[in-house]
């Protein structure tokens, strides 16, 4: 994991995200301290989550152990302070750059993002099948709610021009031209003044709690335990 | 529980809403027949839908559950001149006991049929092809999982220019799904979306030609149905939860049950009147006539340059 920090803007790249969607619980952490860190960073206003390849190629999501669900799994991928919801109430903005898959966790971490730029191959699969920890009230409030019935139920991925259409991208590239671009709106945002950019992500909280965004986030571990019952049932 | 209706439109029910499961696809499906009123809901009707969703839900065989109507329309709503079995019919809208039945026990409250679509543990799909208005609109469509339309449908709160539009504004539901703007205009106007619009809006998820609007529909529900039955409950589950924490699953339409108490100016009464008489129909051909008054079935065009009248011109 690389981080850098140019012109007020924090970069973490990685080879891809998708070890938060096989359940990597020291990846998650390392992402959620880099996200806190730069959220702290005086000289930061943006952070952007870059993958050097696809951004979440598609991996199984095992099941967390039932022992664990209430606790370290909650603590490390749906709590107050796990990766998800220190992104949603960063202090600061965060941005996705999305190229190619985006498979399970990977449309956590857009939907948990300020502002996402996608490349044209781009594709967003449904994370809420396999993911309980996919706050389902963000993408409500994202791309509506009856289009993120729709990708629940039917679990089916968004295409980058879709997602342009139903607002879940904020502007679609050629692959070529996307970190530039990434980096422009980065640097767009990272012209508001610090204070403002953090008394706006502040007073962001309060709306995105008054709409349930928090209190979804709170349902991650029932939804844990309603995915193992699933499971069990299926499989006999 | 007391049911209520007439003798005849209580034994008629069964006929005017059918039902029917295919157990090798996992697809059930109900059909609203009443053809020549545009499959207008009675109460035994609804009645009858409340029965049928709690039939499924236990059903074991029944993953998705289709919505669809027979004949020239979807559904228009529920039905406007019916004696339900009311003590007095002609004052039911000041008597707040049988408001509070029709418009919350009987419609959108914790007994009526619109919450048992929405709490349904199965996947619900609405297949709307002409009119789907008032409570066809936001207490069918909106509170289905997953809606098809054909291309021209006419979906929205037509009941809004008689009934007032609160039904349509006042919802958290139908602002989290059309958004705001939109859903104040399908109110406030009363004009129908076109299936293609309210696809652009985010209601619908699919469209489709008239022609191919059952395939269609039938192509969804049995591609969701191919998923083993605990996955849909498991997923169903998690949307009745987040729409619990988002305030969406309780019908915020409260300004519903006002608008039936509303003191109508007397040119409004003549609506009812004529409405008795002739039909919701005739009553807004004869409301065309007023100053003013928009006909909600009617797709209203976008004025034209040439059209548009300037300040100047007012001036």
């Amino acid at each position: 994991m690389d981080i850098t920090i140019k012109n007020w803007v924090g970069v973490i790249e990685v080879d891809d995200f998708s070890p938060l969607s096989r359940g990597d619980a020291a990846f998650a952490t390392e992402l959620r301290n880099a996200v806190v860190d730069l959220s702290d960073d005086d000289f930061v206003k943006v952070i952007v989550l870059r993958a050097r390849g696809d951004f979440a190629p598609f991996q199984p999501a095992p099941d967390p152990g039932a022992s664990v669900i209430f606790t370290e799994w909650s603590r490390n991928f749906a709590g107050a302070a796990a990766l998800y919801q220190s992104m949603t109430f960063s202090k600061k903005v965060i941005l996705t750059e999305v190229a190619g898959e985006c498979a399970g966790a990977g449309s956590l971490l857009v939907l948990s993002s300020d502002l996402t730029v996608a490349a044209s191959d781009a594709r967003f699969a449904s994370p809420f099948a396999d993911h309980p920890e996919a706050n389902f009230v963000l993408a409500a409030l994202t791309i509506r709610l009856n289009r993120a019935k729709a990708w629940l139920i039917r679990d089916y991925g968004i295409d980058a021009a879709q997602a342009d259409a139903f607002g879940l991208v904020n502007r679609v590239v050629d692959r070529d031209d996307l970190s530039t671009t990434a980096l422009d709106m980065a640097a767009s945002a990272a012209l508001m003044p610090l204070d403002g950019v953090v008394m706006t992500k502040m007073l962001q909280q309060a709306v995105l709690d008054a709409s349930g965004v928090g209190r979804e986030f709170d349902m991650a571990s029932f939804y844990s335990a309603g995915l193992l019952v699933s499971h069990g049932e299926t499989n006999e | 529980m007391t049911r209520y209706g007439t003798k005849e439109s209580i034994a008629a029910a069964p006929q005017l809403v059918l039902y029917e499961v295919d157990r090798r696809t996992g697809v059930a499906t109900i059909t609203l027949n009443r053809p020549e009123k545009h499959n207008a809901m009675s109460v035994p009707m609804r009645d009858r839908i409340v029965d049928l969703m709690a039939e499924a839900e236990t059903d074991t065989d029944v993953k998705v559950i289709i919505f669809r109507g027979n004949g020239r329309s979807f559904c228009s709503g529920n039905e406007i001149n019916e004696e339900w079995g009311q003590r007095r019919p002609h004052e039911r809208r000041r008597t707040l006991n049988v408001g509070y039945r029709y418009g919350a026990d009987m419609a959108w409250g914790r007994l009526g049929f619109s919450q048992a679509i929405s709490r349904s543990s199965k996947v619900t799909i609405a297949q709307i092809h002409g009119y789907c208005a008032a409570a066809a609109y936001f207490m069918i469509a909106c509170k289905c999982d997953v809606v098809v339309a054909s291309d021209d449908a006419k979906i929205g709160a037509l009941e809004a220019r008689f009934l007032g539009p609160a039904g349509a504004v006042a919802s958290v539901h139908i602002n989290r799904i059309l958004g705001t703007k939109a859903a104040r205009r399908t109110g406030f106007t009363a004009m129908p979306m076109s299936g293609i619009e309210a696809k652009d809006l985010g209601l619908v998820h699919q469209t489709a030609a008239v022609a191919d609007l059952g395939s269609a529909a039938q192509s969804v529900a049995e591609e969701i149905a191919r998923n083993p039955l605990q996955k849909l409950l498991y997923l169903k589950a998690r949307i009745k939860a987040a729409e619990g924490v988002m305030d969406t699953s309780v019908p915020s339409i409260t300004g519903l049950l006002v608008s039936h108490f509303l003191q109508t100016a007397p040119d409004e009464l003549d609506f009812w009147k004529t409405a008795k008489e002739v039909g919701v129909g005739g009553a807004l051909d004869a409301d065309k006539k007023r100053q003013g008054a928009a006909d909600p079935r009617v797709t209203q065009p976008a004025p034209t340059a040439s059209a548009t009248t300037t300040a100047t011109e007012r001036s």
